[in-house]
């Protein structure tokens, strides 16, 4: 065996050996870059008043503090809440906030059952969408008085 | 350790010396030794209800702080012990309605009472530094 033969078989050798080693170090780039990925998605929230005229409400929204960051918030469909509630400013590059808003129209132009009265703006990072959580504070109906509702939220976008 | 080598002579024979009789004391310093004796106690009694005395005091003054009521936020405007928007809307009710509302409620001290007033009560309901619930 000539020595360029036996050069190019221990190249081979090496090469095949170390390629397991560039997909190892591939697949953990790709894991890094995923983690760094920045994502921006809106969130609906809702409440449910039933049959209830909702007049006010207070709630709390937060996700984790390492990966969200709200970016915004818009006012709610009805046109009792189409402008948008009562926030901290601070709470804008934070990852927890209190929405409230009241209208004190008459009951008749209340919303009632399920109503979104707010859009939260958010970014999170991360491979997978953290966990949310939303709290209700109160809700109130026309009289001041407290009623009892529901409060949810669903993703409507995610835009990379 | 017990060697009698080690005692000295005369320790031993003081020793045999004290054991041979009664050591007689006087009724007089008998008399006093009592006296002061009944002085010492009398003392000890005094400092053991000074702390009966601290715990009774302690007591009481937890007893007030729990059992008065504080003062109430102005800004509570239905008196439910926290502010929140449900305060805020009463006090727009309130406004809206034409009802004469004194001085207390201008929360933003602009000279008048308006809906402005309401949304101070809205604004602080929200504040984040309350760490949650309002």
């Amino acid at each position: 065996m000539s020595t360029l033969n036996l050069f190019s078989a221990s190249l081979r050798l090496c090469v095949s050996a170390l390629k397991p080693c560039c997909y190892l170090m591939l697949l953990f780039l790709a894991a890094q870059l995923s983690a760094q990925q920045l994502h921006f998605a809106a969130f609906d929230i809702f409440v449910d008043s039933k049959n209830v005229p909702l007049a006010a409400y207070q709630l709390e929204f937060s996700g984790p503090a390492d990966h969200v960051r709200i970016t915004g918030i818009e006012g709610g469909q009805h046109e009792a809440f189409k402008t948008p509630p009562f926030y901290d400013p601070k709470a804008i590059q934070q990852e927890r906030v209190i929405l409230a808003a009241f209208n004190e129209a008459p009951a008749t132009k209340l919303p009632t059952g399920k109503t979104r009265v707010a859009t939260i703006h958010l970014q999170f990072t991360g491979p997978q969408r953290p966990d949310f959580s939303l709290k209700l504070h109160t809700a109130a109906d026309s009289e001041g008085k407290s009623i009892s509702t529901k409060a949810t939220f669903t993703q409507r976008g995610l835009y990379e | 350790m017990f060697g009698d080598d080690k005692v000295p002579e005369r320790l031993l024979a003081a020793l045999r010396d004290a054991d041979k009789g009664r050591i007689l004391v006087p009724p007089e310093v008998d008399a006093t030794i009592l006296a002061r004796a009944k002085v010492n106690l009398a003392r000890g009694r005094k400092h053991i209800v000074i702390p009966w005395v601290a715990a009774a005091a302690a007591l009481v003054i937890a007893a007030f702080v729990m059992f008065t009521p504080t003062p109430k936020a102005r800004e509570d405007v239905n008196r439910d012990g926290r502010v929140d928007i449900r305060d805020a809307l009463l006090l727009a009710r309130k406004i809206s309605s034409g009802e004469t509302l004194g001085s207390i409620w201008d929360l933003n001290h602009d000279g008048r009472v308006d809906h402005n007033d309401a949304a101070v009560i809205a604004a602080q309901a929200v504040k984040l530094t309350k760490g949650g619930a309002s």
